[in-house]
């Protein structure tokens, strides 16, 4: 297709974008242009929580370093003047942090203010600080304000989810409880309206919305759509000028927006998890692609009831740069642990390499027979020793994995993960059982109460007919002898009431897994990773409930799940209400979003559907908002 | 909001893109412009930034938006009768403003540093092109370099540069004096970071072009060269040897070292005293000594700075390992450093080249005295 090409060489990802608008204004809102023999220039980078959670899984404290950051700093902290040093501030326009650059220009802590809002700040907002800069006579030292349109948190090349610091603010618990009042409800989609609209500046296109009806996901979509037009009705300050369009230069090429809400599937949230990115994120504390584990030294040794010795932190950075992480963090777990296995084997054969060559130089000094072996040599010694960083990365990502990858598995042999893992894959693909789901409920060694009560409420939700009240109670009564609180349970028999009403109940497809025994090439070479007892299990997955709607959605299916989704077009002169899409083509970029918080699962799965369905003919991007993964928790 | 920061986005011409290149590559030793000089363009938000394929929406510059509302704000305040910035006021903030000037002490002092190094940086480009010129010495225009200029520049270079890397350790000393806020601390020891780092990447420029030149001039002696050197075996090969054994770095001192020594006559001996013995017995012109020991003493100067050079430098004298004359090589344990460059000053050398080198000589009296 012709437009694949173009697509392919326009189109950055939102990562890319993100990153680039960060760098265009910590370089004072001026294009870097890298310089060899620049002169330094020096600043200081002010920011509030919202602005650090924006920077920090884009910008390393050493890529800050090189645009010349001397310090970072908050802005809610007790900060000292420094002369002579012009502050770049990065914050949203609150109240507080308002009050507190007030409080920063009078009293004069740096030499020059270069204003950078996270959203839009408002015009009453600007005559404040205007009257702070005038009181404080320091009205010439403000030498830029801008509006970044930057309020999202770009995790992946192809993800993004809204904020960090207020998700309980726009969490499924807020949006659905039944005693959230209209204003509060109006603040939540506002929240969420300003950040897929600063999305969109960045991304430089205006979507195509399709969303479902009856849903908050479509309170949403109307809110969206009035704010993109508008802003595109007025065309002198429209933010969507031919200039700035990025893919979205020829209209043909415009994107997909598809807004879901959660209530359409909420057994995958629930679902116990299985690869490496999900895991991670599932069973150890995990956020802004920052994970942190608590290493016990010597826990093994320790008598019972001894107190284990003091716990080491330590925290890694799960970034692009990480090349096994970009290769693995979709692979089911086994096929981790055996991957860090190979690297290891890699790594150690390389250093034999360099360990040998570097004998070779000690041994012939005094062998003048051997000189003509020594030309080779020192070119296999200079490219080994040139290899040196490369091999040191190596090690370090080796490191870094098999610790996260031994806590992964600590986890998954205490709490029997693969067994539930398979038993939910079942249910949920509705193959028949070969164990009771009371045995697995009751039994002691399997799982946190937690972990239980997600196994049940999956069944619960997959059922076709809801279990018999005798029987109803029995699983009661178990999980509450696990330890379980009954709350969501509640929440989910109201649920599914309600969604009997609305729709038929989303199915999952044929999924199997099959069990392939235990890997033995782990067991055989005495790897760290011991995985006697956990079953290798291998996903054969289908789609899920919202690739699916994507699906249908990209190729113009006809799918009765998908037919009555309503059509928003901002670009259009007058929005309508009708379901009928103007634009007959298949999309080429899409955007999907969770109204109420997406997952890893949901983010895996689509982009496996990518690479299934599109392997050499599209570029796609995919972005899917996540929230907190503890659907449970929120439930209670 | 957006509409009023439109009305002055697009009153001022949407020159970002057009008027200068951004995207071409930069000039040499231009710096970035000044953030002063873009205040009021709102249009350079618009454009693509550093990546070329990466063409970022903008973000909307609000800055005439914020001026707009201090006047707003100022006619509010002058019809509610509330004094603005002006009298008593104005001039407790006027004292204010002056009282913090004393600590800007440490800043103009690290400009001025700054400002140094960017006339070295300025000096040595202006002139690299003659200084690379090969042909120098066939060509018979007016705008060539003779070897002694080359040398003088050199000279004037390293000393420049161990000045300035004097002056960065003496701020560094000095700027945790009195200071007693950690952040202030922590900015300054990063400012001056910076300021090395500068510092280095300009010496690139000049090792750059210092290896090309000796590179050069190796090769001719190379090619000029009739027989090879009796003993070369076995010394070649402790040579090499010494070469492969320590890549990283001692390689910036010995092969150098190494290299040179044995061209260096015997008469020059006695000058030299701490360079050893064993030297082959071809003739070296005074220039060729002074490269050899210009070399080391750059390589001495830079004590501050890391050895960056050293990746410079090691290719193009590995590559010259191979010549046959690399004989009269023995044991160097120590480093000959400080003696070096006050050893070899023959008159040529002190010859001052009408290149500009004066105007530069005068520039470096202040660093001097600054220091």
């Amino acid at each position: 297709m012709v437009g694949v090409k173009m697509a392919a060489a326009a189109a950055a990802s939102i990562r890319e974008r993100q990153t680039v608008a960060l760098k265009r204004m910590l370089n004072f809102n001026v294009p870097h242009v890298k310089n060899s023999t620049g002169e330094p220039v020096w600043k200081v980078l002010i920011y509030d929580r919202f602005g650090q959670d924006i920077i920090s899984p884009l910008l390393s404290v050493k890529e800050l370093r090189d645009m010349g950051i001397t310090l970072h700093l908050l802005l809610h902290s007790d900060r000292d003047p420094i002369p002579d040093v012009p502050a770049v501030y990065f914050v949203m326009p609150s109240e507080e942090n308002i009050d507190r650059m007030c409080q920063d220009l009078r009293n004069q802590l740096y030499e020059s203010y270069y204003l950078n809002f996270i959203s839009a700040i408002s015009r009453s907002k600007l005559e404040d600080i205007a009257n702070a800069a005038l009181a404080a006579s320091a009205v010439a030292q403000v030498a830029k304000v801008f509006d970044q349109y930057l309020n999202f948190i770009t995790l992946e090349d192809d993800m993004f989810v809204l904020c960090n610091q207020n998700k309980e603010l726009v969490s499924y618990r807020a949006i659905n409880r039944p005693d959230i009042t209209d204003t509060e409800m109006e603040t939540v989609m506002d929240t969420i309206v300003d950040s897929l609209f600063c999305f969109f500046v960045t991304l430089g296109a205006v979507p195509i919305i399709r969303c479902s009806r009856g849903t908050a996901a479509e309170m949403v979509a109307v809110k969206l759509d009035k704010k993109l037009r508008e802003n595109l009705r007025d065309a002198r300050n429209s933010l969507f000028t031919g200039d700035t369009l990025g893919a979205g230069q020829f209209s043909f090429q415009r994107p997909l927006l598809v807004l879901v809400d959660r209530n359409i599937d909420l057994a995958t949230p629930l679902h116990h998890t299985w690869t490496y990115q999900a895991l991670v994120h599932d069973v150890l504390d995990f956020h802004l692609n920052r994970v942190n584990l608590e290493e016990s030294s010597g826990v093994e040794n320790s008598p019972a009831g001894a107190r284990p010795k003091r716990k080491n932190k330590k925290s890694y950075d799960l970034t692009p740069v990480d090349k096994f992480w970009q290769k693995h963090k979709g692979s089911p777990f086994p096929e981790v642990a055996e991957s860090v296995q190979q690297e290891l084997e890699s790594y150690r054969a390389q250093e034999d390499e360099v360990k040998r060559l570097k004998s070779i130089m000690g041994l012939e000094g005094e062998d003048e027979g051997a000189i003509s072996m020594l030309s080779d040599n020192t070119a296999k010694l200079t490219s080994a020793v040139s290899s040196l960083p490369e091999l040191l990365e190596k090690k370090r990502l080796i490191d870094l994995h098999t610790n996260v990858a031994t806590a992964v598995l600590e986890h998954i042999k205490a709490r029997k993960l693969d067994v539930y893992f398979e038993y939910e894959e079942k249910i949920m693909s509705k193959t028949t059982l070969d164990k009771s789901l009371l045995d697995i409920i009751s039994d002691p060694d399997a799982g946190t109460p937690e972990d239980k009560m997600r196994l049940f409420l999956i069944y619960y939700i997959s059922a076709q007919q809801a279990p018999s009240e005798a029987d109803l109670e029995q699983y009661k009564k178990a999980l509450t002898d696990a330890g379980c609180n009954l709350n969501p349970l509640q929440y989910i028999k109201q649920w599914k009431a309600f969604a009997k009403m609305a729709s038929a109940p989303a199915s999952y497809g044929n999924t199997t897994t099959k069990s392939m025994g235990l890997l033995s090439r782990v067991m055989n070479t005495g790897s760290q990773f011991v995985m006697e007892g956990v079953k290798n299990l291998v996903l054969k997955q289908q789609n899920l409930p919202v690739t699916r709607i994507l699906d249908n959605l990209m190729e113009m299916k006809s799918n009765p799940e998908t037919d009555d989704y309503r059509y928003f077009d901002p670009k259009m002169l007058r929005g309508n209400d009708s379901s009928v899409p103007r634009n007959k083509n298949p999309f080429q970029e899409a955007i999907v979003f969770v109204v109420g918080g997406g997952n890893y699962i949901e983010y895996q799965n689509l982009v496996d559907y990518i690479k299934k369905s599109y392997e050499f003919t599209f570029k796609f991007t995919i972005h899917i908002r996540i929230s907190a993964l503890r659907t449970y928790q929120i439930l209670q | 909001m957006a509409a009023e920061a439109g009305t002055f986005l697009l009153a001022s011409p949407l020159a970002g893109g057009g008027v200068r290149n951004r995207n071409g590559p930069p000039a040499a030793g231009l710096g970035p412009r000044s953030p002063a000089a873009d205040v009021g363009r709102p249009g350079a938000g618009r454009r693509g930034c550093g990546s070329p394929r990466v063409r970022v929406a903008m973000a909307v510059d609000i800055t005439l938006l914020f001026r707009a509302s201090v006047k707003t704000v100022k006619t509010r305040n002058k019809a509610l009768g509330v004094a603005v910035g002006g009298g008593v006021d104005g001039s407790r903030d006027e004292l204010f403003r002056r009282s913090p000037r004393p600590k800007g002490d440490f800043s103009s002092r690290a400009r001025e540093v700054i400002s140094h190094i960017g006339k070295l940086r300025d000096f040595l480009l202006e002139h690299r092109k003659d200084y690379i010129n090969a042909y120098s010495h066939i060509m018979s225009e007016y705008g060539k370099m003779t070897d002694t200029e080359r040398d003088q520049i050199d000279q004037d270079a390293q000393t420049f540069m161990r000045t300035c890397s004097e002056a960065i350790q003496q701020l560094r000393a000095q700027a945790h004096k009195e200071i007693h806020s950690q952040q202030v601390k922590e900015h300054r020891s990063a400012v001056l970071d910076f300021i090395e780092d500068y510092l280095k990447r300009v010496c690139k420029l000049y090792s750059e072009q210092r290896a090309i030149r000796v590179k050069r001039v190796v090769d001719k002696k190379r090619l000029s060269k009739l027989e090879p050197e009796p003993n070369t075996k076995t010394k070649e090969s402790m040579f090499s040897e010494k070469v492969s054994q320590n890549p990283s770095k001692d390689s910036e001192e010995k092969p150098i070292t190494e290299e040179y020594p044995e061209k260096i006559p015997a008469e020059a001996q006695p000058e030299l005293g701490s360079w050893g013995d064993g030297r082959g017995e071809d003739e070296l012109s005074p220039e060729e000594i002074q490269m050899g020991l210009g070399i080391s003493s750059m390589a001495s100067g830079s004590h501050g700075l890391e050895g960056n050079w050293s990746q410079n430098l090691v290719p193009v004298l590995t590559a010259a390992n191979r010549s046959p004359c690399e004989a009269a090589v023995t044991q160097r344990p120590e480093r000959k450093r400080s003696a070096l460059p006050h050893a070899l000053k023959s008159g040529a050398q002190r010859k001052l080249c009408s290149r500009g080198t004066l105007q530069f000589l005068n520039h470096l009296e202040p660093v001097v005295s600054f220091v």
